[in-house]
């Protein structure tokens, strides 16, 4: 039942909302898959960016990094605080910003093309990890190589396959959404 | 229910002022970050003791903070590791030093009492008022929407339950089917996450249209703030607390 | 004081389509009326209801809400025409159930000290002021359902409308929402309900309205209606589920 011209004021805030809700819990929704579960959390930051206009996609992730920061339990574990975004895993979850920004620009705004989408969603996970791993290096002051080792190579497989599937499923998703 | 949702009670801590709870939550965090071992290890058991007031005591905190407090050991082995001084231990030629140790435990153990201070706040704390007091700090930022910013902050929480029911629903319903034999790992993905997102989305389309029937605006009555009258000397006390450790360390 | 509350004129909206839709809708809600909607499932129930409070503009046709299109002013519809929808949990807003029925008269901008006077009242009306500070996520089906009513009810609305209420719940919820039904009828609240089960509320209804493909069928007594419900797709709420199944 959709149609009338009043939804236009409401629904992004309603979509970014469920977004800001997917991207907290996605933390919590893991799927078994080879030795290290994946994670969905930044599948949904992607998708986010897929979907969303490049404003309201870094708007939904402004926000959640700042219900984090103010004290509400949406950072992974369901913790949440300053002290979090300190933390070895900070960078990552800082990057979200500007990788969501990126995709939404990159998708850009009318006819979606395939080759797009996936341009867009593979600059927004590389921005992930040059945030990232260079944090997580001056947190736990290590070389380079053990950053690496640590914080990318074992998630390079999940992430491409994050990639692939947050083009699949905004593809499917995007005909569902009306703003 | 976890650890960090709300515990109803009527202690000091939760009639204070939530904005008064958000600025002390910053100052102690800020000092926290100033100081050294000592002031740590003193703000660790002030803490610990609210904590305990509060009925969440030490046993409770370790079994349902498993995750971070593994994080926080890797955390401080890996400094342990790499920070170079005198030798305190040797093991095949890999020396863990003094200077590691004291700086490896000074880390870790900030972290552990920020994460605290986010504890007691979101333990005393309904969500709901926390939201309202960062709408009222944003209220004379310029460029931020603030009424808007706290209705998706609202909806977002509604939303958590509501999508991690629905993932539980979507996995049982994949798996009453077999979808865990499912060798390829895209196919997985997809299988779990477009009905989850489905649902979703179209119980968004419900609630806008919930909304809209009761007249939604964001020209709404503004939350009001309760205080218990103390928070003067709350305020006054932390001070003074941030002031002794900030010193001391 | 005029008693038709709210009148529909030739109301037709197609979605593009002969298939959906409804189609030359001409209906009279009187203030003291309980209607019973009945049809099956896709038989344009609730893309009818939600022209009534302006979710849904009308392709052909207007509806009248005293007197006055209702698009003229969409603020003032909505607060005089409440809807519970089917899902509860899709539309409970806020984290508590003091919040959450305190959502609709915020939005109005109104004063706390009359939006505290009536969340009180309404809660108190439906038995849900003990559960004031709950997570409304953690209450039964019964108690959001009636949760979603205090929080239209504290909006004064003329008419209350129901969409499938009875949907997903266990019989004791079932009988205590037709109890709260029949007290906000008798407090002066116009009743609309869309139901594919009469069963619960026939004897309280005091019109029905049987509708089939989107055009309105039968409307009249229900009691007297009941022998031609099943030829709609809608059960006789008379004939026992065992006779149904014999036949």
């Amino acid at each position: 039942m959709n149609g009338t011209p009043m939804d236009v004021s409401i629904k992004p805030i309603i979509y970014s909302a469920l977004f800001i809700a997917l991207i907290s819990i996605g933390a919590m929704i893991a799927v078994p898959v080879g030795p290290v579960p994946i994670v969905l959390q930044n599948m949904f930051v992607l998708l986010a960016g897929l979907i969303l206009p490049p404003a309201w996609a870094a708007g939904c992730v402004a926000v959640y990094l700042l219900m984090g920061f103010a004290g509400l339990p949406v950072f992974a574990g369901g913790t949440s605080g300053i002290g979090k975004v300190f933390g070895p895993t900070g960078g990552y979850l800082l990057s979200y910003l500007p990788a969501a920004f990126l995709t939404a620009v990159i998708s850009g705004r009318a006819a979606k093309s395939l080759v797009r989408d996936c341009g867009a969603a593979i600059a927004g996970m590389a921005v992930m990890y040059m945030f990232g791993v260079p944090w997580l290096k001056w947190v736990l002051a290590v070389s380079w190589g053990k950053a690496l080792a640590a914080g990318m190579y074992p998630f390079v497989p999940g992430a491409v396959l994050k990639i692939i599937a947050a083009v699949i499923i905004a593809r499917k998703l995007r005909p569902l959404i009306r703003f | 229910m976890t650890l960090f949702s709300y515990h109803p009670g009527d202690t000091l801590w939760h009639t204070l002022d939530v904005r008064c709870k958000c600025l002390l939550m910053c100052l102690l965090s800020l000092a926290v970050l100033k100081t050294g071992l000592p002031g740590n290890i003193i703000c660790l058991c002030v803490l610990m003791g609210i904590l305990k007031m509060l009925g969440v005591g030490p046993v409770k905190l370790v079994t349902q903070l498993k995750c971070f407090l593994l994080l926080l050991t890797l955390i401080f082995f890996c400094r342990w590791a790499v920070t170079p001084g005198h030798p305190m231990v040797t093991l095949h030629g890999f020396s863990l030093t003094r200077q590691g140790f004291a700086s490896a435990g000074l880390v870790s153990l900030r972290f552990l009492v920020v994460m605290l201070l986010g504890l007691i706040l979101t333990v005393t704390t309904r969500s709901m008022e926390i939201k309202a007091a960062v709408q009222w700090f944003f209220k004379p930022v310029p460029f931020i929407p603030e009424k808007r910013v706290a209705v998706m902050v609202g909806l977002a929480l509604k939303f958590m339950p509501l999508i991690l029911d629905n993932a539980r629903e979507v996995t049982h319903a994949v798996n009453a089917r077999c979808g865990n034999l499912r060798k390829n790992p895209v196919r997985r993905l997809v299988n779990l996450a477009w009905p989850l997102l489905k649902k979703t989305f179209q119980s968004a389309d419900d609630l806008s249209l919930a909304m809209q029937a009761r007249c939604y605006s964001e020209n709404r009555t503004d939350a009001r703030f309760f205080s218990n009258g103390k928070e003067g000397w709350v305020v006054g006390l932390t001070f003074i607390f941030c002031a002794g450790i900030v010193l001391m360390g | 004081m005029d008693t038709v509350l709210l009148k529909t004129d030739h109301l037709t909206h197609a979605f593009g389509s002969e298939q959906s839709g409804i189609f030359d809708i001409c209906l009279t809600i009187a203030r003291d009326d309980f209607i019973v909607l009945a049809g099956k499932n896709g038989c344009g129930k609730t893309t009818l209801i939600r022209h009534f409070n302006g979710l849904l503009m009308p392709d052909r046709g207007r509806v009248l809400l005293d007197g006055q299109d209702i698009q003229k002013n969409l603020t003032v519809a909505r607060k005089k025409v409440g809807m519970v929808f089917q899902d509860p949990d899709t539309q409970i807003i806020a984290d508590t159930v003091f919040d959450e029925t305190a959502f609709g008269p915020e939005n109005l901008n109104m004063g706390r000290e009359a939006i505290n006077a009536g969340v009180i009242n309404a809660l108190k009306l439906l038995g849900l002021y003990h559960l004031r500070d709950r997570n409304p996520a953690t209450l039964s089906g019964g108690e959001k359902r009636r949760l979603a009513i205090a929080g239209i009810l504290v909006m004064a609305p003329d008419l209350i409308i129901f969409d499938e209420p009875f949907a997903n719940l266990d019989y004791p919820s079932i009988v205590s929402l037709v109890r709260v039904c029949r007290t906000l009828h008798r407090s002066g609240h116009a009743i609309v309900m869309t139901t594919h089960d009469v069963a619960p509320v026939i004897m309280l209804a005091t019109k029905m309205v049987v509708m089939d493909k989107g055009r309105i069928k039968e409307q009249g007594d229900p009691i007297s209606l009941a022998p031609c419900l099943e030829s709609y797709g809608v059960k006789n709420p008379f004939t026992p589920m065992a006779q149904a199944w014999a036949l």
